[in-house]
C-alpha cells in the first residue's frame, strides 16, 4: 500500500486523520482514496476527544508526522471547533494542518474555523461527487507543500 | 322809541338811563326836548346795535313794544304784528305757554325772568329764544312794566338737541357693546367648556391609542419570536434531515457500483427508485427551508426597475427557445426589495413554462397602478387550472400531476403567496381548464415613476 514514489521524499506517507462521526462519510472517503489509487494510511477518530487521545499518543499506538487531519464540526462530546482550540493549546500539537470538512456552510463557522488557524474550510455538499474533487485537492497538497516535521 | 319818531312816556325809573333824576324837569322844557331826544337815539342806538330783539310791556295797557329786530327775527313787517300781548302768546308754542307765564309770575313774585320758549316765525318753524328781562313796580309793589331781549338760541337748542341725540345714539351703542361683550364672555366660557371636553376626549383616545400601540409592539414582538423560531427550525430540521439522506444516496450508489451483474434487473430498478426518492426529499427539504425564509427579507428599499428584472429572468429561461414572453415596454419602477419580487416572478413564469401543455407557448405579463400599489398580471395559454383547484394549489407542497412526473417540488406557489402577503399584497388566480392561466398580485412601492428612457 505505501506508495514510495509519491510522498515526502524520506519515504514517509502523510498519514491522513479523519475527525468524523458518521460512519458513512468515513467510509465515503475510504472508498474515494481507493477508488483514486491513493494508498496513504487513514486513522479515524469519533470525535475531537478521540482525536486528540490518537494525536497525543495515549493510546499506546505511536502517531509519527507527517499528518494532516480532515476534522468534522458537528460531533458529538467535543465539538470540532473545542478540539480545535485545544488542539492550538497544545505545545506539541498546535502546528498541525488541519482541514475542515463539514456540512455548514454558515459564515459563522467558516470564520471561527479560520480564527483556530485552518489550513482551510470545505462543505461536504459542494467536496464533490463521492468526494473525488477532496481527495485531488488533498493529493496535490502533501505532494507540493512541506509539512511540519517532527519536533522532538 | 318807534321809527315814527314819536315821543314816548318815559316811565320813572328810565330817568337812569338819562343818569339824571327825572323830578327836576316837566314836559316841553326845551332841556327835556333835547335830553328826550339823546335818550330816544341812545335807546334806538342801543336796540340796533343789539343783536337781540327788545320787547317793552305796559302791563297796564296790555300793549307791548317790539323792536325791529324782533320782529325780523320772526321774519315780520311792522304792520303784520299787532303791538300787543296777544300777539305774542299767538305765537308762543302751546307747550311753552304755561311755564313761559309761570316764570313771569315768579318775576313778579321777585325773581329774575330768564326763560327760553318757542316762537312761531313767519313761515310757520318755530325758533327758540332766551327771554330776559326786567319789570318796574309801583308804590304797592305792583308790576307797572315789563321789558327785556329775546335771544335766539336755536343754534344752541339745537346742538343740544343733537348732543341729546348724539348721547342716547352713543348710550345705545354703549349698551350694545356691553351686551355684545356679555355675549362674547358667554360663549368664550361654552368654548372653554367645550375645548375642556374635547382635550378630555383627546387625552382618552390618546390613552387608547398608546395602549393598542402597545399591544401592536407586543404582537409585533410575538410575531418577530415565533418567525425565528420557524427559521431555527426549518435549518436545523433542514440540516438533520440532510446527514442521513446524504449517508441514503452514497450507500444507494455504491451499491449500485458494487452490485453490478450482481443483482436482479428489478432490484436494480428498486435502487434507482431509492436514488429517486432521496433526490426528492433533498428537494422537498430545500424546499421548506426557502419557504420559511420566505417574506423575511431585510428590508432594504431602493428603486427596481421592474422591466429589466423581468427580462433578466427571461434571459434565465432561455432554453426554451420556443416561448414568447411578452412584457410592456413601460413596467414600473418601484421603491421595494428586489429579491422577492424576483422570487416571485420567477415562480410565476417559470411555472407558466413547466406547466405547458405545448412545446410553444406564450406568456404575457401586464401591470397597472393602484394608488401606492401595482397590479401585476402573468398570463400563459396553457391548459389552464379546473377552478376546483383554485384554493389548493397556494398549499405547500401542492402538485396536480403525479408527483414522479414533475421536477418541482409544488412548493412554488405556497412561496408566491407567502411573499406577497408578506409586502400586504394578495394573490388569485383566474383560469379554467383549456382557457388558459392568469395570476394575478399586488406589489407596494408604486409612486408612479417609470425607467428614464
Amino acid at each position: 500500500m505505501p506508495d514510495l514514489t509519491r510522498g515526502q521524499p524520506d519515504a514517509n506517507t502523510v498519514k491522513l486523520l479523519l475527525v468524523e462521526d458518521d460512519t458513512l462519510d468515513v467510509e465515503a472517503i475510504r472508498r474515494a482514496f481507493r477508488k483514486a489509487r491513493i494508498g496513504n494510511p487513514i486513522h479515524v477518530a469519533r470525535d475531537g476527544i478521540d482525536a486528540l487521545s490518537i494525536l497525543r499518543e495515549e493510546t499506546g499506538e505511536p502517531f509519527r508526522r507527517p499528518y494532516l487531519i480532515l476534522l468534522d464540526l458537528n460531533m458529538p462530546r467535543m465539538s470540532g471547533i473545542e478540539f480545535l482550540s485545544e488542539l492550538r493549546d497544545d505545545e506539541r500539537l498546535r502546528d498541525s494542518i488541519v482541514f475542515v470538512l463539514t456540512t455548514s456552510d454558515d459564515d459563522k463557522d467558516i470564520m471561527q474555523a479560520y480564527d483556530n488557524l485552518v489550513a482551510g474550510y470545505m462543505v461536504k455538499a459542494k467536496a464533490g461527487e463521492d468526494f473525488v474533487k477532496l481527495i485531488g485537492m488533498l493529493d496535490h497538497y502533501w505532494r507540493i507543500v512541506e509539512l511540519p516535521p517532527d519536533r522532538t | 322809541m318807534d321809527d315814527t319818531n314819536k315821543p314816548c312816556q318815559i316811565p320813572k325809573g328810565l330817568a337812569d338811563f338819562s343818569g339824571e333824576s327825572s323830578d327836576t324837569h316837566s314836559d316841553n322844557d326845551p332841556l327835556v326836548e333835547t335830553k328826550l331826544r339823546e335818550l330816544q337815539q341812545r335807546c334806538e342806538l342801543c336796540a340796533a346795535g343789539t343783536s337781540d330783539g327788545i320787547w317793552d310791556w305796559d302791563l297796564a295797557t296790555g300793549t307791548v313794544w317790539y323792536s325791529d329786530l324782533f320782529l325780523r327775527i320772526l321774519g315780520y313787517a311792522r304792520d303784520e304784528w299787532p303791538a300787543t300781548v296777544e300777539a305774542f302768546n299767538e305765537h308762543l308754542h302751546p307747550e311753552d305757554i304755561k311755564r313761559t307765564w309761570e316764570a313771569v309770575d315768579r318775576h313778579f313774585k321777585g325773581e329774575p325772568f330768564d326763560v327760553a320758549y318757542r316762537l312761531k316765525r313767519k313761515d310757520g318753524n318755530f325758533v327758540w329764544f332766551r327771554s330776559r328781562g326786567t319789570s318796574t313796580r309801583d308804590g304797592d309793589g305792583r308790576p307797572l312794566r315789563m321789558a327785556g331781549s329775546i335771544q335766539s338760541i336755536d343754534e344752541r337748542k339745537r346742538v343740544e338737541a343733537e348732543l341729546r341725540k348724539l348721547n342716547e345714539a352713543l348710550q345705545h351703542e354703549a349698551a350694545e357693546r356691553i351686551a355684545a361683550q356679555t355675549m362674547l364672555e358667554k360663549l368664550n366660557e361654552d368654548l372653554e367648556s367645550r375645548v375642556e371636553a374635547r382635550t378630555r376626549e383627546l387625552k382618552e383616545s390618546l390613552e387608547q391609542l398608546r395602549d393598542s400601540e402597545k399591544r401592536n409592539q407586543e404582537y409585533t414582538r410575538e410575531l418577530e419570536r415565533q418567525n425565528q423560531d420557524l427559521d431555527e427550525f426549518a435549518y436545523v430540521a433542514s440540516h438533520d434531515l440532510k446527514a442521513p439522506l446524504r449517508g441514503i444516496r452514497s450507500v444507494t450508489g455504491w451499491l449500485r457500483e458494487d452490485c453490478v451483474g450482481l443483482l436482479p434487473e428489478a432490484s436494480q430498478g428498486h435502487l434507482d427508485d431509492l436514488q429517486n426518492r432521496v433526490d426528492r426529499m433533498e428537494r422537498l427539504l430545500a424546499a421548506i427551508l426557502e419557504y420559511a425564509r420566505a417574506g423575511r427579507y431585510a428590508e432594504t428599499r431602493l428603486p427596481v426597475d421592474t422591466g429589466a428584472l423581468v427580462r433578466n429572468i427571461i434571459e434565465s429561461f432561455e432554453s426554451n427557445h420556443a416561448f414568447e414572453i411578452n412584457l410592456p415596454d413601460d413596467m414600473p419602477v418601484l421603491d421595494t426589495a428586489a429579491e422577492p419580487l424576483l422570487q416571485v416572478f420567477q415562480n410565476l413564469i417559470g411555472n407558466a413554462i413547466k406547466h405547458h401543455d405545448c412545446e410553444e407557448g406564450r406568456v404575457s405579463i401586464g401591470w397597472r397602478g393602484e394608488g401606492n400599489r401595482v397590479h401585476f398580471s402573468v398570463h400563459d395559454n396553457g391548459p389552464g387550472i379546473d377552478p376546483r383547484f383554485h384554493k389548493k394549489i397556494f398549499q405547500m407542497f401542492q402538485t396536480l400531476r403525479p408527483r414522479d412526473e414533475v421536477e418541482g417540488s409544488g412548493i412554488g406557489l405556497a412561496i408566491v403567496r407567502r411573499v406577497v402577503e408578506s409586502q400586504g399584497g394578495v394573490v388569485r388566480i383566474d383560469s379554467a381548464l383549456g382557457r388558459g392561466t392568469t395570476f394575478h398580485f399586488t406589489w407596494p412601492g408604486y409612486h408612479g415613476k417609470r425607467p428614464n428612457a
